[in-house]
């Protein structure tokens, strides 16, 4: 299973490689402040310092990129639970459960467990990638349209879940987002619902559409409140509850395995990445919970779920990337990038003759985690001073800076105008109580579930008994029907006490 | 809103019909976009379906739009008091939600036209007025230092550029 002297040779670069050492901390620190920066993502953050590794070495260029990444990660957290910014798709689901918490003043301990479970389950992915890179690598070459489809279906059943008093609403406002989700041309080359509007045949952009639905509805609606902390006590920012915090993460170690896994398997597919495995890990802990009801008010383990999750996806994706050579989503392609700008082609050939280097990195990696939970600690308690400042100097000029984000997320003025628009829809939806989140999973599934099925179309001409050719999708769909017939049951069960 | 129709007492929330239906509104009027593209089965294998899941959905809202009330005055009298929305405004806080809006929409649509800086700018000292900030010195200073971080910040760590009027 494992090469003792590809390890014994990996520990040998380890020790020879300062510069990687001395990289790690400040590609940690690059990747937290961007990532706490609404609308610069991980992949703008790691493309903005990608020409500054052409002249390192290959080992600290990786080593330097992958605690961007790492960082990154984890720093899109931050304003999820404080602002209820996700930033990225990879946050959506903290913001279900953290910025709740932060709003009840709960903020330093919501802190804390999002960076216990990111520590965790980013060391968990790349344990699971030393143990399982070859073995994930098979798994992910059998992966096609159908069991693609499944995945995403998976995600759309959390629609379901996620909505709150009113299933209807829920899933009306889900179906409402799946649609906007398939605005512009689809895969077939159909174009529908673009107004004429250019810049809508890409489709609607989706992470300023999340923003606006998200945060910029959230703020408008917080015009009427003095702090985003009522209490003056819930106010203070406290080391000893941030650490209390990630130890709690410590305390679910299903949740975080749960996630991990989840994660890690979701992370390795190309395309799919952190964006659904965040949401899936969500809903299956809601789904498992005693109390399902309680999520979206601020449990621990919505946060714990989703950021083992979103941070485990690094490790599976750097499995796809490490052992296929195919990027499974925009940093792993800068990644993959960075290897050609040294004159190393990733995939089988550079594992088989290269194990020393991978297990180097991903022994780094390790390092990078711990590091992250010290760092990460110094970060979110400057971070948590936010809570302090009053409403009416924060949203105006946080509206302005994810104006800005939304900018940069596109170049021009159709993320700004995308922002405004959603956030006025947004702002309308969540005054009669049409659960957002479950329009933003729509919006982000739209696309991906309209394209492969599709392609599972196409592939089986309209024939139903394709199904049977793949296993894969059948389990899929036979997990995702028993937890929906086992979170019904055990709801009905609850409505009987 | 009480309303007798046909001899039977409703209470009807408007503002919430119109939100959902303003949602299926839009479903259907894409759907129709749609199908005048094509009626192949490529074009439509998920809009089709996900609309008609919307119009059932959309019944099934009904109810809580329009509900009917029992035709005695304690009865109509209790429907007409009950807070259909749990995020209630009275009319000013609603207002200051609108006019907050109206300056977001205003500061969007004109970047480009008055410079990301001095739109900005305007943006921050109008939502500070509307957000209930008085201090002459706050509203002096925080807009103008605020913009001028945000845009040469951006400036530095986006690729792309953006019109400005002063930096």
């Amino acid at each position: 299973m494992f090469d003792l002297s590809a390890i014994d040779a990996a520990f040998s670069i380890m020790a020879s490689a300062e510069s990687s050492w001395l990289l790690l901390i400040p590609g940690l620190l690059v990747g937290l402040i961007f990532g706490a920066l609404p609308g610069i993502s991980v992949t703008m953050a790691m493309a903005l310092f990608l020409p500054l590794t052409m002249y390192m070495d290959f080992l600290p260029a990786i080593i330097f990129l992958t605690a961007i990444f790492t960082g990154a990660g984890f720093g899109g957290s931050v304003p999820a639970v404080l602002m209820g910014i996700p930033g990225t798709s990879s946050a959506v689901a903290t913001t279900f459960d953290g910025y709740p918490m932060a709003r009840q003043g709960r903020h330093n301990e919501g802190l804390g467990l999002a960076l216990g479970a990111s520590t965790t389950g980013t060391l968990f992915s790349y344990i699971l990638l030393f143990l399982l890179i070859e073995s994930i690598s098979r798994i992910v070459l059998k992966i096609g349209p159908l069991e693609m489809f499944a995945i995403a279906i998976w995600g759309m059943m959390l629609l379901g879940s996620l909505a709150g008093t009113y299933v209807a609403r829920g899933l009306l406002a889900g179906t409402f987002g799946l649609l906007l989700g398939t605005v512009g041309m689809n895969t077939a080359g159909y174009i529908r619902g673009t107004a004429d509007i250019p810049w809508l045949l890409d489709g609607i952009p989706v992470v300023p559409a999340m923003m606006g639905m998200l945060a910029a509805s959230q703020l408008l609606s917080l015009v009427n409140t003095t702090f985003l902390v009522e209490s003056e006590e819930g106010r203070r920012m406290n080391l000893g509850k941030i650490l209390q915090g990630v130890r709690d993460s410590w305390n679910s170690p299903l949740v975080i395995l749960r996630g991990a896994s989840i994660g890690a398997f979701v992370g390795a597919i190309p395309g799919v990445g952190a964006s659904i495995s965040n949401l899936l890990s969500y809903a299956e802990t809601k789904r498992n919970d005693p109390d399902p009801d309680s999520f979206g008010n601020g449990n621990p383990k919505g946060v714990i779920a989703a950021e083992s999750a979103n941070s485990s996806s690094e490790g599976g994706s750097m499995a796809t990337m490490l052992a296929l050579g195919i990027p499974g989503g925009g940093a792993t392609a800068i990644l993959l990038a960075a290897f050609a700008t040294h004159n190393i082609v990733g995939g089988p050939q550079f594992i088989a003759q290269n194990k020393d280097i991978v297990y180097a990195i991903i022994f780094m990696n390790f390092v990078q985690a711990f590091l992250l939970l010290v760092f990460g600690l110094a970060f979110v308690f400057v971070a948590s001073s936010i809570v302090r400042v009053p409403l009416r100097l924060l949203i105006p000029t946080v509206l302005v800076v994810a104006t800005f984000g939304a900018f940069a997320v596109t170049g021009d003025l159709t993320g700004p105008i995308t922002l405004f628009v959603f956030a006025v829809i947004g702002w309308g939806l969540s005054r009669y109580e049409y659960p957002v989140a479950a329009t933003v999973v729509g919006l982000l599934l739209g696309r991906l579930v309209e394209t492969q099925l599709l392609r599972s179309y196409q592939v089986s001409g309209g024939e139903i008994s394709y199904l049977l050719e793949r296993p894969g999708a059948i389990l899929i769909v036979c997990i995702m029907i028993l937890s929906t017939a086992f979170t019904a049951l055990s709801k009905r069960r609850r409505a009987r006490k | 809103m009480i309303m007798r129709i046909a001899g039977r007492v409703y209470k009807v929330d408007w503002a919430h019909l119109l939100v959902a239906t303003l949602i299926l509104g839009s479903c259907i009027v894409y759907l129709i976009d749609a199908r005048s593209t094509s009626l192949k089965i490529q074009n439509l294998i998920l809009v089709q379906p996900a609309t008609i899941i919307a119009v059932i959905l959309y019944l099934l809202i009904l109810p809580q739009c329009i509900r009917q009330v029992a035709d005695t005055p304690a009865e109509i009298s209790k429907a007409a008091g009950e807070i259909t929305s749990r995020n209630r405004l009275t009319p000013a806080e609603f207002l200051r939600v609108a006019a907050l809006a109206a300056a977001f929409g205003f500061f969007v649509f004109t970047m480009e036209i008055l410079g990301f800086d001095l739109s900005a700018w305007i943006f921050i000292t109008i939502g500070l007025l509307i957000c209930g900030e008085r201090r002459l010195l706050i509203l002096i200073v925080l807009p103008l230092v605020f913009t001028v971080l945000v845009v040469l910040g951006y400036k530095k760590l986006i690729p792309y550029p953006f019109h400005t009027l002063f930096f």
